[in-house]
């Protein structure tokens, strides 16, 4: 797999997923609307036959592909899935303005992987 | 309500969009190019599919997957895997809107879809940035634009490529002043068109005005067209407007015109050229300014051809501008739309009204409310004062299979019936458990329809065969056809009994047996009869 296409990966796979609740209930929602946006959008990033995927895991093996590419890309989104993944561990003991902060680092974290997947896009095909 | 389909490998966004417009109903999520298929097929009311790009799906259950595919490969088709799946729906459903789940950064996609040539019917929802409110905008405009085409007024226009295509050329015929010719078998709508679509659009202040010139007698046509003074012709008495006069700055609509009269024919053509009309036994021309519209079931080409038609009449009325309206037999992708919107106008017309009105009360619904059609066999749950008018798979599955010879009009005179038949019968009986559901009896409508046409009808005291010959028919074959029709009427009349059949077919009912080795022999099933019976 070419690194445009392990980007590509990570921005559906990561990127759509990570805030896809969140987005919907909008960062300023209800807390309790939003505790449960971030479960789904952290612990449960991507669903499988085999088990849920948490946000570490899903961006674990979007990492994989995309070994060789410029760190300066990827760290942002590790340190922002790090701080996820620590947060997604005590959802239910977040407060409200923490839960407005995580939710916050999710929309940050898709846009990051966004950017990661232009940085990296081949031509066209 | 719209009833959407969405096709995702995953169900996060299945479960969203449920929660977010629950007033939909929402099918899926269709994780695979077959489970689409097969949601496609359960349901043939889906009015969008949410289709998603990227399927992370085992290489087996990709579409579109080269069979000497590398890792390489495989993942191309993963992350394209919409776009396979948005060109093979687009074979089967034309022209039902898709909106594609991918991001406006993901150019290669847009362009691999619009050159599916169906960029009219795909729509792009930027996966990145999707939420409810955006899902909202993009289906509810879709859903808008949608209802726009599939009715107007009392007109019917539905998904049919060739009906769409009709109503974009009237939509350019309606304003010009050009006489339009519509063509289509009996019962497709052109009256209606030409009444409510055509008339409206053509920016006339004028009247509406129609002559079926296949009720009118042929010495009469001209008087009645062009008008008369008193004296022209023995009984006119008075000086008479004709029909262009009446219609003067309107429009005229002449349904049949391949009725018309030689002399008539000869005058209409006048009334083109030169645009005025001289009524009969009269010297003086008056100016007329309609707009012409002309509808027949008949070729009006081969008319000509055949010398029934004058050939300069018709290039005057403007033959490379005909409208030609399928039948309904080639609408059949419409017949579940078009069963619930009919079923609407009728319950709505006098008829029904006080039918439906009386068991409301009765079932303590009121008497005005909701009427909702459900077509398949899942009912929602009651709501009180809605009216739930059930049409079960076995009423649908005998809508399809029926050939429509009378069109639209054969449809709305079923509907009608069936639901007369229907609310008349409850009126005697007592109200079952779910009072607000009126089921149509399959065999009910199974009847309907085979007192309009059947294969084998009565007549006097015999019946009617019917065989379609077609080019490469065989004798064996036409045989074959009228000895099933036989066999079909002979086992309905003696009640499935072969002894009886064998009696009247070879005089001895001991060879029922032989009897009974015919009628497999040419396909029958007692089964499948017995089911047609039972409804």
């Amino acid at each position: 797999m070419s690194l445009a296409e392990a980007a590509d990966r990570a921005r559906h796979d990561l990127g759509r997923y990570v805030a896809l609740q969140v987005r919907w209930v909008g960062a300023d929602g209800p807390a309790d609307a939003l505790r449960e946006a971030l479960d789904a959008d952290l612990r449960h990033t991507r669903r499988s036959p085999g088990g849920d995927l948490g946000v570490a895991e899903v961006w674990a093996a979007c990492r994989e592909g995309l070994s060789g590419a410029d760190p300066a890309l990827l760290e942002p989104v590790d340190g922002l899935v790090a701080r996820l993944g620590e947060r997604a561990s005590r959802l239910e003991a977040l407060d409200e303005g923490a839960l407005r902060e995580t939710a916050g680092w999710a929309l940050a974290c898709a846009e990051q992987v966004r950017a990661l997947a232009r940085a990296l896009a081949g031509p066209p095909e | 309500m719209a009833t959407l389909l969405l096709i995702d490998d995953q169900d996060r966004t299945a479960e969203l969009v449920r929660r977010a417009m629950p007033e939909h109903t929402w099918l899926g999520p269709a994780r695979d190019w077959s489970e689409a298929v097969a949601a496609l097929r359960a349901r043939r009311d889906v009015d969008v599919v949410l289709l998603d790009v990227h399927f992370d799906l085992p290489a087996e259950r990709l579409v579109g997957l080269p069979r000497d595919a590398d890792e390489r490969t495989l993942a191309r088709v993963r992350r394209r895997q919409g776009i396979e799946i948005l060109a093979r729906l687009r074979r089967r459903l034309p022209d039902l809107p898709v909106v594609l789940m991918t991001s406006r950064e993901g150019v290669a996609l847009e362009r691999a879809a619009e050159r599916l040539g169906v960029e009219e019917y795909t729509y792009f929802l930027d996966d990145d940035y999707v939420d409810a409110r955006a899902l909202r905008v993009q289906i509810e405009g879709i859903l808008a634009a949608r209802v726009g085409q599939e009715a107007d007024g009392p007109v019917f226009w539905g998904r049919t490529p060739a009906v769409r295509r009709a109503r974009a050329r009237l939509a350019v015929l309606a304003r010009g002043r050009l006489p339009v010719i519509l063509g289509g078998p009996t019962g497709t709508g052109k009256s209606l068109l030409a009444r409510h679509h055509l008339h409206p659009r053509s920016g006339r202040k004028g009247k509406f005005v129609t002559v079926d010139l296949s009720t009118v007698p042929r010495e009469l046509m001209a008087a009645h067209l062009f008008g008369s003074v008193r004296g022209a012709y023995t009984g006119s008495v008075a000086d008479r407007k004709g029909a262009f006069e009446e219609a003067d700055g309107g429009t005229l609509f002449l349904d049949e015109i391949g009725n018309l009269s030689e002399d008539a024919q000869k005058m209409l053509l006048g009334v083109l050229q030169e645009g005025t009309v001289t009524r009969l036994g009269d010297v003086a021309e008056r100016k007329v300014d309609v707009k012409l519209v002309v509808a027949t079931h008949e070729d009006l080409g081969e008319m000509v051809r055949s010398g029934r038609f004058r050939a300069d009449l018709y290039m005057r009325l403007n033959p490379a501008c005909t409208v030609q309206l399928p039948p309904l037999s080639a609408r059949r992708g419409d017949l579940v739309r078009l069963v619930d919107w009919t079923t609407g106008r009728v319950a709505a017309g006098p008829q029904l009204r006080a039918l439906i009105a009386d068991y409301r009360r009765r079932a303590g619904l009121g008497e005005e409310g909701e009427l909702q059609v459900v077509i398949g066999e899942t009912l929602p749950a009651a709501t009180p004062g809605r009216l739930l008018l059930l049409f079960p798979t076995r009423v649908m599955r005998a809508l399809r299979r029926h050939p429509w010879p009378g069109n639209l009009r054969e449809l709305a005179m079923t509907v009608e019936n069936a639901l007369a038949f229907t609310f008349a019968e409850l009126s005697g009986l007592p109200l079952g458990g779910r009072a607000d559901v009126v089921q149509v009896r399959p065999k009910l409508v199974r009847d309907l329809l085979r007192a309009v046409h059947s294969p084998a009808t009565e007549e006097g005291d015999g019946w009617r065969l019917e065989v379609v010959v077609r080019p490469n028919s065989t004798l064996n074959h036409l045989a074959q056809d009228v000895e099933r029709q036989y066999f079909t009427r002979l086992w309905e009349r003696e009640e499935g009994d072969f002894a009886a059949m064998a009696r009247v077919l070879m005089g001895d009912p001991e060879n029922a047996r032989k009897v009974q080795l015919r009628f497999n022999q040419l396909g029958l099933k007692v089964r499948a009869l017995r089911g047609a019976e039972e409804g």
